[in-house]
């Protein structure tokens, strides 16, 4: 780098900086990118939304920026995808069915038959998920976002929970199989929200 | 001809289930273009049917007209070259191949195939260059790096070809895969669904059905609709007319699976696990997958316990499946889980009656 600098310029694009050793890091201008906001990834949408002549309501556009979590390339890819698929008028279903984003009720129907406390139901609704064919790893990462924004329970059950999900996910990307992953996660999250005791209690 | 062969819809317009998703893949094609697909679902959902109805739908009743070829391609990797043999389905505009067959040597035969592909490249009739379609199954067997070459090799020759992938579970494709298909997620068939299905093939092959008889079948089949029929037909087979209490036989290696667990919860002791080991192989020697095994005997011994017992059990099948994922020898960790149930087991006997 240091050699050629009179003949090369290096430009470097990464996701993140620390990733990036300290001594070419230093020998480079450093230009911070932040995550788009609303505002600049919706205009953008209803400006392509305008020039290729679809309709988005403002229900579905709210839906898009919300599964697209920011990332714009995934936003369009959305769009044209849902607009190849169900044509020029979108509604928010139809970006959701395209984006492999589970709808949120069936979340919440496991969340509340863990809630519940029932076992057999839990399974049933794990059943159900699998059958429906919806990706588990999906499942659990909004099963996060749902039990990190809750409310009604303490600070103990979340982690309780959360590390569970830590688990399962690292054994879902090892290739375990999705329906008993999903089940232990239920398993400890009914044990979590209903205060039974966690400890492996017959083990000898 | 198997009913399940005999009755498969061979267009978009005949499929009983899923005609939403068949609507909107017959838009999708309209322009004789379509972008990479994923086609992902529980088995006996209905995807391979869609994608060779989606076939036809590009290319007309020629799409049908397939060839098997045993090919062996020559890879050079690095230094040496291998060969790979590999089993593909040939048609003018499509070659369909399951490339996780290919074991740990997947990558060469995915960027292999679609290079060759991509060198010769058919004519459409007004002498345009169109594209083939290349129909991979089961791709969430294949190795993480063989994903990632595919994502290089999908990207680099896309205007020649376009890929239709198709898997069990999505979670196993990588991200990046993922993101430059459009992804069609296909449910399995409601049992409301398969009785309509049901009731159809019973019409066309004239028979009688008895009422809720159906019903009771696609209760059987565990929402697969090619369960339901080869169900079907084997209750023709066994019995015909139909009479309303005919007993549905289950699968005999599920009646084998039932047998262990009741073998395990009467008695919890070395000896009845070397039994249990005998039957275990009998199993895995004739072909019934370890996981299957393992998921049929979680569901039987679930169906036994009480309710305290269910979460500790269900964690155990979890951790030893992943295990066993990660493993060998499958024998080992179906055997441990087994063992390990009958510890806990043993020990709420004894904590519960002295």
């Amino acid at each position: 780098m240091e050699t050629y600098s009179k003949v090369t310029r290096f430009f470097f694009i990464c996701n993140y900086i620390s990733r990036i050793i300290e001594p070419l890091a230093s020998r480079c201008a450093k230009f911070r990118f932040k995550p788009l906001t609303e505002d600049i990834m919706s205009n953008r949408i209803l400006y392509i939304c305008q020039e290729e002549g679809l309709s988005l309501d403002s229900d579905a556009l709210a839906t898009l920026s919300s599964i697209s979590q920011g990332d714009l390339r995934r936003a369009i890819t959305y769009l044209q995808s849902a607009a190849r698929l169900f044509g020029s008028s979108i509604s928010s279903r139809d970006l959701i069915s395209v984006s492999g984003v589970i709808p949120e009720d069936v979340v919440q129907a496991l969340y509340s038959a863990c809630r519940s406390g029932n076992f057999d139901l839990a399974d049933k609704e794990v059943k159900n998920v699998i059958a429906e064919g919806y990706p588990v790893s999906q499942m659990l990462s909004q099963l996060f976002d749902l039990v990190v924004e809750a409310d009604d329970m303490s600070d103990e059950q979340k982690a309780r929970i959360c590390k569970k999900l830590g688990e399962a996910d690292k054994c879902l990307v090892d290739g375990a199989d999705e329906y008993l992953q999903l089940l232990d996660v239920a398993s400890k999250t009914m044990q979590a929200l209903c205060n039974l005791p966690q400890e492996l209690s017959y083990e000898s | 001809m198997l009913w399940v062969d005999k009755y498969r819809p061979k267009t978009l317009d005949k499929v009983l289930v899923h005609k939403e998703v068949a609507e909107n893949l017959k838009k999708l094609v309209t322009e004789q273009d379509c972008p990479h697909l994923l086609f992902y679902g529980p088995s006996g959902s209905g995807k391979k049917t869609l994608i060779m109805a989606l076939l036809r739908q590009m290319f007309g009743p020629s799409s049908d007209k397939v060839k098997v070829e045993n090919k062996t391609w020559k890879v050079e990797a690095g230094t040496r070259t291998l060969d790979i043999e590999l089993t593909t389905l040939l048609s003018t505009h499509h070659v369909e191949m399951n490339p996780a067959d290919a074991g740990f040597q997947d990558r060469y035969v995915v960027q292999e195939i679609i290079k060759e592909m991509a060198k010769n490249r058919p004519l459409d009739a007004k002498g345009k260059k169109g594209f083939k379609v290349l129909v991979l199954n089961e791709v969430d067997r294949l190795s993480r790096e063989a994903q990632h070459s595919l994502r290089r090799t999908m990207e680099k020759y896309s205007s020649s070809c376009r890929l239709i992938l198709c898997c069990n579970s999505s979670s196993k494709v990588s991200e990046a895969v993922r993101s430059r298909c459009l992804n069609v997620r296909i449910s399995a068939p409601t049992e409301d669904e398969m009785v309509r299905v049901l009731e159809f093939i019973g019409k066309k092959e004239g028979l009688q059905l008895p009422p809720g008889f159906a019903a009771r079948i696609a209760e059987k089949s565990n929402r697969s609709l090619r369960r339901a029929i080869l169900l079907f037909e084997t209750c023709r087979v066994q019995q015909y007319p139909f009479t309303n209490n005919q007993a549905i036989p289950p699968m005999d290696w599920e009646e084998y699976v039932s047998e262990i667990a009741s073998d395990i919860m009467k008695e919890q002791s070395p000896k009845r696990l070397f039994q249990v080991r005998g039957k275990l192989y009998e199993l895995l020697t004739n072909c019934i997958p370890p996981e299957i095994i393992l998921k049929r005997l979680l569901y039987e011994l679930l169906k036994k316990l009480d309710s305290e017992l269910k979460h500790e059990v269900s964690y155990w099948a979890a951790y030893y499946e992943h295990r066993m994922r990660l493993g060998q020898k499958a024998i080992f960790h179906l055997e441990a889980f087994v063992a390990k149930f009958m510890s806990i087991y043993k020990g709420f006997l004894i904590s519960t009656f002295g």
